[in-house]
C-alpha cells in the first residue's frame, strides 16, 4: 500500500537541480578501527560497569534464581501495581503470579503502575545500553510509564558496540520501533541540575541473566 | 557595514544582565570542557570527524538519491509524505493533517526546525493547542519565551527564574528545587500526553535505505509523544538525511558526545513506520513532513556546508562571543556561530546581514564541529558576497587604502605607533583602558576593555638589545 506524496513535487526537482551529479561516487569505506570503541574485558564486565556509570544499577542471575531476584527488587518499593511484559512471561509463568501484577492493563492501571519489567532484545557494552525492539507481546509504554523499571537481559545477546546493535537486521526489517536506553530519564534544563525520572523511569535495575 | 543596530542593541542589553551573563558562563564552560573530555573517549576523533564529514557531504552530493530511497521506503511502511517547500507550507501540512484526524490538542517535542517554522503560532491560530513536553521548552512556552540554545534551550533562565514560572504559570507553590519542579512537570505532562491525539516531533537523522527517523532525547518525552496520540508527524529538514543505518550510528557517536558529553542520550529511538498488527501502542498514522525552506538553495550555492550541521551546540559552547551575549542577542532560531551562517540562509531575521559580523573568526568552532564545517570560513566568504552586493559606507575603503598607507612605510608606520601610544597610555590603568577614545570607543563600549599599547615598542627594546 503505497500512500500518494502530498506537497509540490517540485520540491524534489529542485534538490535535483543543485546536487547536479550525475554519476554517484560509492559512499565513504567505514573504518570500523575508528568507529569502535576497543574493548579487552569481557562483554558483560564492560556492560555492567558502563550502565552503572549512567546510573543503572546491574545486578548478575542466572534463569533459576531469577524470579527471586525480581522479587526482591520489587520489596523494595512495596510491592506496587506491577506490569509485567507479554512477551518476557511466556516462557516464564511464574512472573505472571506476582502480586499486583498484569500483563495486560486497561489505561488507568498502565497510567498507575510503578513498576514494569521488561524484556530486552540486546544490550550494547561499549555505552551500557538497553536495546529493545518493539513489537507483539512487547508494549512500547511497559518500559517507559512506571517510574521504576527492571530490565531482564540475557547475557548471550550482548553486543560490543552500538555499530552491532544497529546491524541486527536488514534495512528492509527493521521493527515499527527501537529504543536504546542509556540510563535512566533525565534532565538538566533547571538551573543545570540534574534530575532524573523527568517523563520516563527514573530508576532502572538489570539483571543480567547468565547460564548458571 | 557600518552600523550594526539591533544585533549591537541586544548584545548591549545581555551584556548589562549579570545572572545571564554568569548562567551562559557557567553552562557553557562546563559543557564544553565535558564535550572535549567525551571527544577523548573515542579510539581517533579526527579520523571519525573527517568520516562524518566524507558521510554528509557524500549525502548532500547525491541528495536526490537518498531522498526518493528514503521517501520509497517511507511509502512501502505506509507512512504519508508531505514536501513542503516554505515554513508556511509545512505549517500548512500540518495543521491539514490536525483537521483531518479531528485532533484539537497536540503534545510536541523539541524541534528546532519547527521554531524555524513558527509552527506552534500556525496551529494555536488554527484553533489547536500545543503542549511542549522537553522541560526547558515547556518552561519557555508558560513564559512566552524564545529558546537561547539548541541542546539547552532555557539556558538564560537560572533555578529561581524557572521556579518563579512555575509559581505564576501553574498555580503551584515557588519552591527553587528542581526535584519537586520536575515532579510536578512529570504529573501536568502525563495527562497531556495521555490526553493528547497529535503528536509533532523533529528528526535528528533520516535513514535512507531503511526509512527510519532517528530521535534523540533524553527526557523520555519523545518516546512518550510517539506511544500514546494515535497521529504522529515528523518534521525534518531536508538535509537530515543519511545514506545508511551505519552512518547512522557514526553520527549518533559523534552527536551524543558533542552535544551533551554523552556516549549516547538517554533516549535514541529509531521509528520505522507507524504501529504494525499486533502491537498495543505507537502511533498508528504516521506522517513525515520533508522541509525545503531555503535548504535547495543553499545546496545549491557556495555555503553547501552548513547543511553538514548536526545541530550538537559544540560550536555555541565554545565561542566567546556566545559565552558573552547568550542566544537571544542573535535575533534568529538559530543562535551561535552557525546561526551566523544559518539565520541569514534560511528565514532570516531583520538583521541577519550583520550576524556574520559578529564574530572574531578566532576559529573555536570550527575545531569543535563534529562534521567539520569551517565555519570561520564561511563567513569571511559570506562577508565578501555581502560586500561585492551593495556598496558600503564611502569612508570605510579609504579609511583602509590610508591604513596601508602608513603600514607599507616603516617610518611612517613607528610615528603612527608613537602617537597611538602617546594617546592611549594615559588612559590605561593596570596595562587596561575602560574606556577609549573615537575611534576605538566601540570596543569599550561593548563592556570589554583595550590591552593598553605596552611602554616600548618591539622595535625599541630591540634597538635597546633587550630582545
Amino acid at each position: 500500500m503505497a500512500h500518494p506524496i502530498h506537497g509540490n513535487r517540485r520540491l524534489l526537482d529542485r534538490v535535483a537541480e543543485a546536487t547536479n551529479q550525475r554519476n554517484m561516487a560509492p559512499s565513504p569505506a567505514h573504518d570500523e578501527n575508528i568507529i569502535r570503541t576497543p574493548i579487552d574485558e569481557p562483554l558483560i564486565d564492560r556492560f555492567a560497569a558502563e550502565a552503572q556509570a549512567v546510573g543503572m544499577s546491574v545486578s548478575r542471575t542466572t534463569e533459576a534464581s531469577l524470579i527471586d531476584a525480581i522479587q526482591s527488587l520489587r520489596r523494595t518499593i512495596n510491592d506496587e501495581l506491577t506490569l509485567v511484559e507479554p512477551a518476557l512471561a511466556a516462557h516464564r509463568p511464574e512472573l505472571k503470579t506476582l502480586p499486583r501484577s498484569l500483563t495486560h492493563p486497561d489505561q488507568d492501571q498502565l497510567y498507575a503502575a510503578e513498576l514494569g519489567i521488561v524484556g530486552a532484545s540486546a544490550g550494547i557494552a561499549e555505552t551500557g545500553t538497553i536495546v529493545r525492539d518493539a513489537g507483539p507481546g512487547r508494549p512500547r509504554s511497559f518500559a517507559l510509564l512506571p517510574m521504576t523499571i527492571i530490565v531482564v537481559l540475557d547475557a548471550s545477546t550482548l553486543l560490543p558496540d552500538l555499530y552491532d546493535a544497529l546491524a541486527r537486521h536488514r534495512p528492509n526489517q527493521l521493527p515499527s520501533e527501537t529504543v536504546l536506553i542509556t540510563g535512566p530519564s533525565k534532565s538538566s534544563d533547571i538551573g543545570m541540575k540534574l534530575v532524573t525520572g523527568v517523563h520516563g523511569p527514573g530508576v532502572v535495575h538489570i539483571l543480567i541473566v547468565q547460564d548458571a | 557595514m557600518t552600523v550594526l543596530p539591533t544585533f549591537r542593541q541586544r548584545a548591549a542589553e545581555a551584556l548589562a544582565d549579570q545572572r545571564l551573563r554568569l548562567a551562559i558562563l557557567d553552562a557553557t564552560t562546563q559543557r564544553d570542557a565535558k564535550r572535549r573530555a567525551a571527544w577523548r573517549d573515542l579510539p581517533d576523533v579526527q579520523a571519525l570527524r573527517l568520516l562524518a564529514r566524507q558521510i554528509k557531504d557524500h549525502t548532500l552530493d547525491n541528495l536526490d538519491h537518498y531522498l526518493n530511497q528514503f521517501i520509497d521506503n517511507l511509502r512501502r511502511l505506509g507512512v504519508e509524505i508531505h514536501l513542503a517547500s516554505s515554513a508556511d507550507d509545512a505549517n500548512a501540512a500540518v495543521v491539514a493533517i490536525a483537521r483531518q484526524f479531528h485532533c484539537t490538542d497536540a503534545v510536541k517535542a523539541k524541534s528546532m526546525l519547527t521554531e524555524e517554522t513558527h509552527l506552534n503560532r500556525a496551529l494555536l491560530d488554527a484553533g489547536i493547542n500545543v503542549v511542549e513536553t522537553d522541560l526547558g521548552e515547556f518552561l519557555l512556552q508558560l513564559d512566552d519565551d524564545r529558546p537561547s540554545h539548541l541542546t539547552c534551550p532555557a539556558v538564560h533562565k537560572d533555578l529561581d527564574a524557572c521556579a518563579e514560572t512555575f509559581a505564576r504559570k501553574l498555580d503551584v507553590p515557588f519552591v527553587a528545587d528542581p526535584h519537586a519542579l520536575v515532579a510536578i512537570a512529570r504529573k501536568t505532562m502525563r495527562d497531556k500526553f495521555r490526553s493528547a491525539t497529535l503528536a509533532i516531533t523533529g528528526v535528528n537523522c533520516a535513514v535512507a535505505e531503511s526509512g527510519t527517523i532517528v530521535l534523540v532525547m533524553n527526557e523520555g518525552n519523545g518516546r512518550f509523544c510517539t506511544l500514546a496520540p494515535r497521529v504522529h508527524v515528523a518534521m525534518m529538514g531536508l538535509e537530515k538525511i543519511v545514506p545508511s543505518l551505519a552512518d547512522a550510528a557514526v553520527m549518533l557517536k559523534l552527536l551524543g558526545r558533542s552535544a551533551t558529553a554523552q556516549r549516547l542520550t538517554v533516549d535514541t529511538h529509531f521509528i520505522t513506520g507507524p504501529r504494525r498488527d499486533g502491537e498495543l501502542d505507537g502511533a498508528s498514522h504516521m506522517h513525515v513532513v520533508i522541509v525545503d525552506a531555503g535548504r535547495s538553495d543553499i545546496l545549491a550555492g557556495t555555503h553547501r556546508h552548513v547543511l553538514r550541521c548536526i545541530r550538537c551546540a559544540a560550536c555555541l559552547n565554545i565561542c566567546p562571543v556566545y559565552r558573552s551575549v547568550g542566544g537571544h542577542a542573535y535575533g534568529g532560531v538559530y543562535p551561535g556561530p552557525i546561526g551566523k551562517l544559518l539565520t541569514p540562509l534560511l528565514a532570516g531575521a531583520p538583521d541577519a546581514e550583520t550576524l556574520p559580523h559578529a564574530s572574531t573568526l578566532c576559529g573555536a568552532c570550527y575545531e569543535a564541529c563534529p562534521v567539520m564545517i569551517d565555519i570561520p570560513q564561511l563567513l569571511i566568504e559570506m562577508r565578501r558576497d555581502q560586500a561585492a552586493r551593495r556598496r558600503g559606507p564611502r569612508w570605510k575603503p579609504r579609511l583602509i587604502r590610508w591604513a596601508m598607507w602608513l603600514a607599507r612605510s616603516p617610518r611612517r608606520f613607528v610615528l603612527t605607533q608613537r602617537i597611538v601610544r602617546r594617546l592611549l597610555r594615559p588612559r590605561s590603568a593596570d596595562e587596561w583602558i575602560s574606556r577609549a577614545p573615537p575611534p576605538l570607543a566601540g570596543w569599550t563600549r561593548a563592556q570589554r576593555d583595550l590591552p593598553a599599547p605596552p611602554p616600548k615598542s618591539f622595535r625599541q627594546l630591540w634597538k635597546e638589545g633587550r630582545i
